[in-house]
Order: structure tokens, then sequence, then C-alpha cells
């Protein structure tokens, strides 16, 4: 997997974004340029959280039908447009999680991913890997959400602050903080 | 015990797999069939089926059928039927900015032209603003509005220094705020911490959205009372107005001077003279060419004798009557004048009518645009000025009620923030979760016999907030509620149950079933017989229920 290029984009990119989102607003069929735009990446944050992959499909379905049903209400905050879609997804699979009593899937490639490479700079990156793969299901639900975000999906700290709305330097402190508590188990174990 | 399910490298899908699933038509049918009374509501959610059946059913006799001016969100469900925290109006004009200030004393400053329909449409004329805010455990409990406050699975609750709603309407159909326009609110609060921030109620995705921080305005630092009223229309723009019509009745009055004459028909019995006229001097005497000149009726006699006279100068002027000119004749001393009528005879007159009838027509088109053009002006100047005598009317009332309640307004608290949607805001911060504990517990009458819920809440009295408690956990095939507690105490518990009536447990008898419990703890509410009818009447039975020791 590689870091989403979805969210690197210049105030401009945003900017003729928001057009866009506009264009949507004033006519719902001008929604689809943004559907086939996000579709495939709502899916996979969706089908990462999941275990079924139809219920992942259905669930998308669902993110789109209530983005199309509150285009009109949309505000623009600076920042992209995927990070209100992404936070529509987290409501809809915390729904679903709610409603249809599913159990909450994560799920790991066991290549030490590239972003943890770049966040800590130690011999040891690949036990530590290790360490969370075995620990992540003692970890606070709000905790996995940072480490799903960072090493699972490579997201950079920006687009995880947009979608969580905290800002870039709270992401990095929360992920640094998980990383030291499993550095702390890794030297016990 | 693990409560996630982990799958290692699991086989990753292609972007054409995913492509294939992709269907924009079935979104759009979907989210054009999906009815707004068929969601859910937060307030059953994990009741059990049968209340939720009773629950929808009963929302969807209740809800109305259009969205007219009284409607509210399926979101927002208020606990007790027919007691709610009621709106205040203000008809505004919607392209006038202005300036409203509630019943609480809050203020809320609105842009000229801000609100907008749903094609988008910028609101134009009268519209109707409502306001209402929610300072107290009553007003968020009668409200319904939810205080839960869900942050990517992880659930907190909010604790408020003051909400307020805030909506338009034209017609009976609700608008939304411009994207680029923002309403500037200033709320009152009963609170001075600083540690609150701003979030907004979004109805689409059911959870509070988080905006950012408050500005604080204490006590000592009062408002303006002598702001300027920002107007759309003011004085200065009037009186241009008002000079260019000055300037085009003017030039209307001199083109009406420009009227074609009719041309008169010479009568046999008249003495008559012939002039050559240049027709630059007498632009509107160009129709008469080959004109007779005839003496008019009350015209001095002429000499016979003047016509053999060859004349030094004559001059031709404009004569009182429509159709009157002053014929003057000079020779050295001598001088004659004859009140004169142009006039035609035989085919130059049919010739002079038929120029007239042209120049007519086109001078009466002329007339009808420039008259037009007149009242176009005078009506927009009478709209301007009507638009001008509002806003300094709202001006004057808003400087007199700053003015009565100044003594009020220094002693209030302020929340100051900018409005970009419609709906509901709240200054709140959220209640840390280390100070909370949950309780399993059996839910029973007085008599021990098993009670169900169409909802329940915690209520503190050290906090601004009412906590729904909506989940239940089945533990070897009982049923008990999940109820989250504060740590320090101070809390009662406030129900509705199937019968749509209140139940109660006091501070006192929560503070007993925790502390007395063995094995499983056990609420016995007292059911309320007494009829609560009004927000007062809720609050002094949340309260005595605080003191009843």
């Amino acid at each position: 997997m590689t870091i989403s290029q979805i969210h690197h984009k210049s105030p401009k990119t945003i900017d003729q974004e928001y057009q866009l989102v506009k264009a949507a607003q004033n006519d719902t069929a001008k929604f689809e340029v943004l559907y086939d735009r996000y579709y495939e990446a709502i899916f996979r944050f969706v089908y990462q959280r999941l275990d079924s992959k139809e219920l992942a499909f259905d669930i998308t379905q669902q993110v789109f039908v209530k983005a199309l049903q509150g285009i009109k209400k949309y505000k623009f905050k600076g920042v992209p447009f995927s990070a209100w879609l992404y936070r529509i997804a987290s409501n809809e699979l915390n729904t679903s999680f709610k409603q249809n009593k599913l159990i909450r899937t994560i799920n790991i490639e066991s290549v030490t991913p590239h972003t943890l490479k770049e966040d800590i700079d130690e011999e040891s990156l690949d036990d530590l890997w290790n360490i969370l793969i075995e620990q992540i299901g003692t970890l606070a639900a709000s905790e996995i959400t940072l480490i799903e975000m960072r090493y699972m999906e490579n997201r950079p700290f920006k687009e995880i602050a947009d979608i969580l709305d905290i800002t870039e330097n709270n992401a990095k402190v929360k992920v640094y903080r998980i990383l030291d508590k499993l550095k702390a188990k890794c030297k016990t174990l | 015990m693990n409560k996630y399910k982990i799958n290692i490298d699991r086989d990753i899908i292609s972007s054409e797999s995913i492509a294939q699933e992709r269907n924009f038509a079935a979104v759009q049918t979907e989210a054009r069939i999906k009815d707004p009374l068929y969601t859910k509501t937060k307030i059953f959610l994990n009741s059990v089926a049968i209340l939720i059946t009773v629950a929808v059913v009963g929302y969807l006799l209740y809800s109305p059928t259009n969205q007219d001016i009284d409607d509210v969100t399926s979101f927002i469900v208020p606990p007790i039927n027919d007691i709610n925290i009621s709106f205040q109006e203000f008809q505004l004009e919607a392209c006038i900015a202005d300036t409203i200030i509630s019943e609480r004393g809050s203020r809320v400053i609105i842009p000229a032209n801000a609100f907008a329909d749903t094609t988008n449409q910028i609101a134009k004329g009268a519209i109707i603003f409502k306001v209402r805010e929610f300072h107290n455990q009553a007003d968020i409990f009668l409200s319904g509005i939810p205080m839960g406050y869900d942050s990517l699975a992880n659930n907190y609750t909010l604790e408020s220094a003051g909400m307020i709603e805030l909506r338009a309407f034209q017609n009976g159909k609700e608008l939304q705020l411009v994207p680029e326009k923002e309403l500037e609110v200033e709320l009152v609060s009963d609170y001075s911490d600083n540690d609150y921030n701003v979030y907004y109620l979004d109805e689409n995705l059911e959870n509070w959205q988080y905006v950012g921080k408050d500005s604080l305005i204490l006590p000592n630092k009062t408002l303006p009372v002598d702001e300027p009223l920002e107007v759309a229309i003011n004085n200065k723009d009037i009186l241009e107005l008002q000079r260019r019509l000055d300037s085009i009745i003017t030039n209307n009055q001199q083109f009406r001077l420009t009227e074609p004459i009719k041309p008169q028909k010479a009568l046999a019995d008249k003495w008559k003279i012939e002039l050559d006229v240049i027709a630059e001097d007498f632009p509107e005497l160009s129709v008469y060419e080959g004109t007779n000149w005839q003496f008019a009726d009350d015209a001095l006699v002429p000499d016979i004798q003047d016509a053999d006279i060859t004349w030094d100068d004559i001059i031709i002027s404009k004569a009182g009557g429509s159709n009157n000119y002053l014929l003057t004749v000079k020779k050295g001393s001598k001088e004659k004048q004859y009140t004169v009528n142009p006039v035609y005879t035989g085919i130059a007159y049919a010739d002079a009518i038929n120029n007239y009838e042209n120049k007519f027509n086109t001078y009466k088109a002329a007339r009808a645009s420039r008259r037009q053009e007149e009242a176009n002006l005078l009506a927009a100047i009478e709209a301007d000025k009507e638009k001008w005598r509002l806003s300094q009317q709202r001006a004057m009332s808003l400087r007199t009620n700053i003015n009565n309640n100044k003594g009020k307004l220094d002693r209030d608290i302020f929340r100051r923030f900018s409005v970009s949607t419609l709906g509901v805001w709240n200054c709140d911060r959220i209640i840390n979760t280390n100070r909370v504990k949950t309780v399993n517990a059996l839910c029973a009458d007085k008599n021990g016999d098993a009670m169900v819920f169409k909802s329940l809440y915690v209520i503190n009295k050290n906090r601004n907030t009412v906590l729904q408690s909506t989940s239940q956990v089945s533990i070897d095939d009982v049923l008990y509620y999940r109820v989250m507690l504060n740590k320090l105490g101070g809390d009662i518990i406030i129900g509705i149950n199937i019968e749509d009536k209140i139940i109660v447990l006091s501070e006192r008898e929560l503070n007993y079933a925790v502390k007395s419990a063995k094995e499983e703890v056990v609420f016995n509410f007292s059911v309320i017989d007494k009829e609560v009818s009004s927000k007062m009447d809720f609050k002094k039975l949340y309260e005595n229920s605080f003191n009843a020791n």
C-alpha cells in the first residue's frame, strides 16, 4: 500500500475541488464527479475496518447516499472534501457496528510499513511492528484508529488530523505516545 | 477477551473490481427515495424491537408531512410530548443587515442577503427568523437535543455553557445560510470558564462537529451600545436616486414641449399671410412647410396697407395658447404685432397631417418610455425609502432595547462565535471519562416489577448536561441497562416509561441503590402521576429529586 495521494493537495487544488462541490450543491447530478473520484478511497477505508467485502460495498453505497443527501449543507472549511466523506464513512461504520452487532476487524500487513520507518529510526523496527500486531487488540479504540490510519492505511498526519478534526501536531503526539507505549512493552517482553 | 477480529495479509481487492461496483444512478435513486421519517432516531437505538416499532409509529403519526415552520428534525426527539422549548420569532427584511436580541439577551448579528432557499436563490422580502436557547438541564432535557459526542467510535458526553438554535423561514419553507455569509452570535452564558469549545450539531451525520473556540466576553467588558447598525440602503443612496429622478423629470418636461402640434386647416373667411420660416429656429414648425399664417380670432384686424410694406424685420415667437404665434413686423420706428396660427390648405394640409401623425406616434412612444422610466425610478426610491425607514426603526428599537437592558447586559457573560450554517450550536466541553463510571442495573418500580423504558437520562446537579442512557447488556439472559454515573455523585435518573409517564430515581435513592448492592444494582423508580405540563413543572420535579435527602 502506498501513501494516499488524494490528500496531498495544494490550496489551489483544494479550492478547485470546492468548485466541484459547489456545482454539486447546485445540481446534484454533478456529484457524480466526486463520487467517481472518491469511491475507491472510501471503499478501502470501509473495507479496512470490516471482514465482509459485500458489506463494505453496501456501507460505501450508504456513505455516498448520505453525502448526496447532505451535500447542500456541506460547509467548506479549507480541508479536502474527502475528510467530510471519511467522517460520514466512520459514522456509517459505527452505526453498523452498533445496530448489526458486527465485529470490528483490523486488517494488517505483516510487512513493516514504510510510514513506521519514517517515524522511527530504530534497528528493532520489525520487532516493534510484530509487537504491535500482537498487542493491537489491547489498545483502546481511539488508539487503534490512529495506528490504523497511520501505519495500515499509510496516511499523512495532515490527513489524519483533518479526518479526526484535530491538529496535525496533536495527531503526531498521539501516535508517538502509542509507539512509546509499545516500545516499553517491547523491552519487557 | 478480544473485541476485534484481526486479519493478517488479507487478499487485496483490485481497483478494477472496486470500480465495477460503482453505480451512481443507484445512489441518486436511494438518496431521492429515502424519506427522513424512516431514518433512525438515536433515542431508540439499542432498545428492544417492540419499542422501536412503537416509537417509529408514534413518530410517523405525529410528524408533520411538510417542511413547515414548526418542523423539527427527526434526529432531535423531545422526550415529553407537548413540552418543548419554544422559539422566539423575529420578522426581518432579508436584504437588510440586522441584529436581534433574544429574551435572554443573546445577540445575533445578521448580514444583508444572508439567506437562500434550497435552490440557492437568495431570499428577498420578509422572512421569519427563529431563535431558541438552552441554558440548563431542563432546557436540554425537554428539547431532546443529544449531548453524546461520537468521535470515531469514542463516545463522550458534552457539558454545555449554553446552546442556541437558529432557523429561518420564508412562506413556510426553511431557508439556509448563503455559503459565504456568517452570522455572529453573542450567546448569554452562566459559565465563565474559558475551556469551552464551539460545536455544531450536524443533523445529517447525527453528531456534533467541532468548530473551534468561542471568545468569552466577561461582565466588565460591556457591549458597545452605540454600535452603528449596518444597513443595506443609507440616506445618501436615496438622495442620489432622488437627484436622478429630479433630473429625469426636468428632461421629461422639456421633452413634452417638443410634442408635435396638430396642423390646422385654413378657413376661407380669415385673413392669411405667407411667410418663409427658418426651421432651425422653430423646429416644431418644420412640419409646416408651405404654411399659411392665419390671423387668430382675437387678433387685431390687420391693416390692408401693411401687406404692401417691405418690412425690415419679422419676428415670430410662441404666444399663449397651444397653436398661437406672435408675428412682429418692424420697419424703422414702426412696429406691429399680430397673433397668428399656422394653417394649411388642400394637399399641403393632407401632407401635413400625415407628417404630424408619424411624428406624433414617435413622440408618443418616446413619451411612454420616459414615463415608465420615471415611474420605475420613483418606485425604486419609495422602496429604498421604506427599507431605510425600517432599518432606522430597527436601529432605534435595538438601541432602546440595549439601553433598557443595559444593567442586565453588563452583568451577563457572553460567548461570541460565528455561525456558518443554521441549526443548533453549542458552547461546550467534553466531560472527562475518568470522572464517570458505568453501572449495569436492573430497573423496576417501587413494587419490584420490572420496568421498560422509552428513554432514560442521567442529570447531575453539578454538570450542565443530560446524559442519555440507551444501551443495554444481556448477562446470563438478563437484560441490564448500562447507566453512566458521575463518580463524585450528585446524579438523579429520569426516564419515560412505555406509558409515556415520567419516572424518577432521586439522588438519595440512587446512592443507596449503588452502595447497598451486593450482587446486582437494582433501581426502584417512582412513577410520577402528577401532570407535568410546563418547563417549570419539570424543573421543580428534578430539583426536588436532588433535594430529597
